[in-house]
């Protein structure tokens, strides 16, 4: 499987509380479902994690098999990174799931949803472009 | 072709909502890009700026489909599913459009990429995956 390494401000960039992710994934009828994910962070440098709170349309194309995405990052104010991967497991139990569980349940509470994490998605890193003007699209791994 | 509610509308009219727009290739392989110049031409029309769109142009070229996803400071969140119209190089609209990104970013736009909204859906937290329209 072709694998790629995020470079050291893409993590940095998903560390900052301000960041915005979108997740992109593929529908059954090839047209594309795209999310705003508040829990993504890097799980060493070639892989990314969010939390599932919804068994939503997101949840059920990777777990039906199409399992290429891309995730768009946003750091305040004006930078921007894609990165493309494949979606390798969703976890229900365990250290990785507790960790998210501790961290996205409570800041669901806070803002009075009634939902918690249901499972977490692990996606292998394939690719890493820019997207900060006028670099964008430029491959950085 | 639907058009799109007040609420869809004015989030796309936010200059400080982030906005992405995903395409895919007819290898199945997604794309999502920061296109701070999404905005509405009207309710059943969705318009952005060529800056430096490289594998989005290829993709809707390829497969004539792009989905938009629209986030406010808020946390309102709008999911966008449009199918690719045409390229403007010129006219009116390109020009506005071209005038505004160059004030903005001292960059030249090469054309303006036209979509039509097919389905429109909820991503807030509070009503994720609610079909609006």
């Amino acid at each position: 499987m072709k694998m790629a390494k995020l470079p050291e401000e893409v993590i940095e960039a998903l560390e900052i509380d301000a960041k915005k992710c979108m997740l992109a994934t593929v529908n059954e009828d090839g047209s594309l479902n795209l999310v705003p994910v508040g829990s993504m962070k890097a799980i060493g440098d070639e892989k990314l994690a969010y939390a599932c709170c919804f068994d939503g349309k997101t949840t059920r194309n990777l777990k039906e098999g199409r399992k290429k995405v891309a995730v768009a990052i946003w750091k305040p104010r004006l930078e921007g990174f894609q990165v493309k991967g494949t979606f390798q497991e969703m976890y229900d139990s365990g250290e990785l799931f507790e960790e998210f569980s501790s961290r996205v349940n409570p800041m669901m509470e806070t803002m009075g949803l009634d939902c918690k994490v249901q499972s977490v998605a692990v996606i292998r890193v394939t690719e890493v472009y820019a997207l900060t003007i006028p670099i964008a699209g430029e491959r950085m791994a | 072709m639907v058009e799109m509610p007040e609420e869809v509308v004015a989030a796309l009219s936010d200059p400080e909502a982030l906005k992405v727009v995903a395409t895919i290739n007819s290898a199945g392989v997604p794309n999502a890009a920061i296109v701070a110049t999404v905005y509405p031409l009207d309710p059943k029309t969705i318009i952005f700026a060529d800056l430096r769109l490289g594998k989005t142009k290829e993709n809707l070229l390829q497969t004539k489909k792009f989905t938009v996803n629209v986030l406010r400071q808020n946390l309102e969140s709008y999911q966008i599913r449009c199918t690719f119209g045409h390229f403007e190089e010129r006219g009116d609209i390109t020009d506005m459009i071209a005038e505004r990104v160059f004030e903005r970013t001292r960059l030249q736009a090469r054309g303006v990429v036209y979509g039509v909204v097919e389905e429109v859906y909820s991503t807030s937290l509070s009503s994720s995956g609610t079909r609006l329209v």
